[in-house]
């Protein structure tokens, strides 16, 4: 009985190791959308539930970019910088994105944004 | 030293193969983090950008718990602990997976690979932790 529970356990411990690492849609092709969390604007991208947020800081301002699981651009909806003294700037919202100037862009310690549809994001500011 | 005859170990095997799967994985990932994270038959950028910082931070893990599993193949009594942290780290992983599933953070559906892939493999590996621990025992009552 434990040569054979010895023998069966082979071959799961074999893959755990890869196991560990799948996630939906088991392999897909690295240049399909899907897999593309690539900066598209020369920022940082963090992915948030399904939604990626690409960081565009330039001088003193800071660009904030929605877009879906495969890099489609999402409505920016709206969005505060959070300061570490717990007051917040609104940012404006310039076409497809959202902005930070001035002490929102320079002192915010996190951005806060509500998609036009969706729960509510946290962005960590940029260094 | 072999501590155990060929005859009676059994668990030899498992725990070779599964010393190997780690050092591989733990060895891909510290070399070449990209390659990995592109070529992992896992779809690894589902679950995110890829930082090769992290990767090779995770890497140490898979390939240090590969190598003391290694040694445990032809140190017997090296077994039971290195099989123990293994299946700490795996259970550990997979309540990581609950908390991610719970808060959201996967997308819908996302739990069917986990059951079979993460909950069930990890419930085999801890199993089989208990069983060889058990083997020990009776190795060491016997002796």
């Amino acid at each position: 009985m434990e040569r054979l529970l010895a023998l069966l356990a082979t071959p799961v411990l074999a893959v755990l190791p890869l196991l560990a690492f799948v996630h939906s849609q088991t392999h897909v092709d690295p240049h399909a959308p899907h897999g593309d969390h690539r900066p598209h604007r020369g920022g940082d991208v963090v992915m948030l539930g399904d939604v990626h947020v690409e960081v565009v800081r330039t001088d003193a301002v800071v660009h904030l970019y929605l877009s879906d699981p495969v890099r489609r651009p999402l409505p920016p909806g709206e969005g505060r910088a959070v300061h570490a003294d717990g007051s917040s700037t609104p940012l404006a919202t310039e076409g497809d994105h959202l902005v930070a100037r001035g002490r929102a862009a320079r002192f915010a310690e996190h951005y806060e944004i509500v998609p036009a549809s969706g729960a509510p994001l946290v962005v960590p500011a940029p260094p | 030293m072999l501590v155990v005859s060929r005859e009676r170990d059994l668990w030899g095997t498992p725990v070779a193969v599964f010393a190997a799967s780690n050092l591989l994985i733990g060895a891909w990932m510290l070399v070449s983090p990209a390659h990995w994270y592109w070529n992992l038959p896992a779809n690894v950028p589902g679950s995110g950008p890829l930082n090769e910082h992290f990767v090779r931070d995770v890497g140490c893990i898979f390939f240090l718990l590969g190598a003391a599993l290694a040694v445990a193949v032809v140190r017997p009594h090296w077994r039971v602990p290195a099989m123990s942290a293994a299946s700490a780290f795996y259970v550990a992983h997979a309540l990581v997976h609950v908390l991610d599933t719970a808060r959201g953070l996967f997308p819908p559906g996302h739990w069917r690979y986990d059951v079979l892939g993460v909950y069930l493999a990890t419930l085999v590996l801890v199993l089989t932790t208990i069983l060889l621990a058990r083997s020990r025992s009776r190795t060491h009552a016997g002796s």
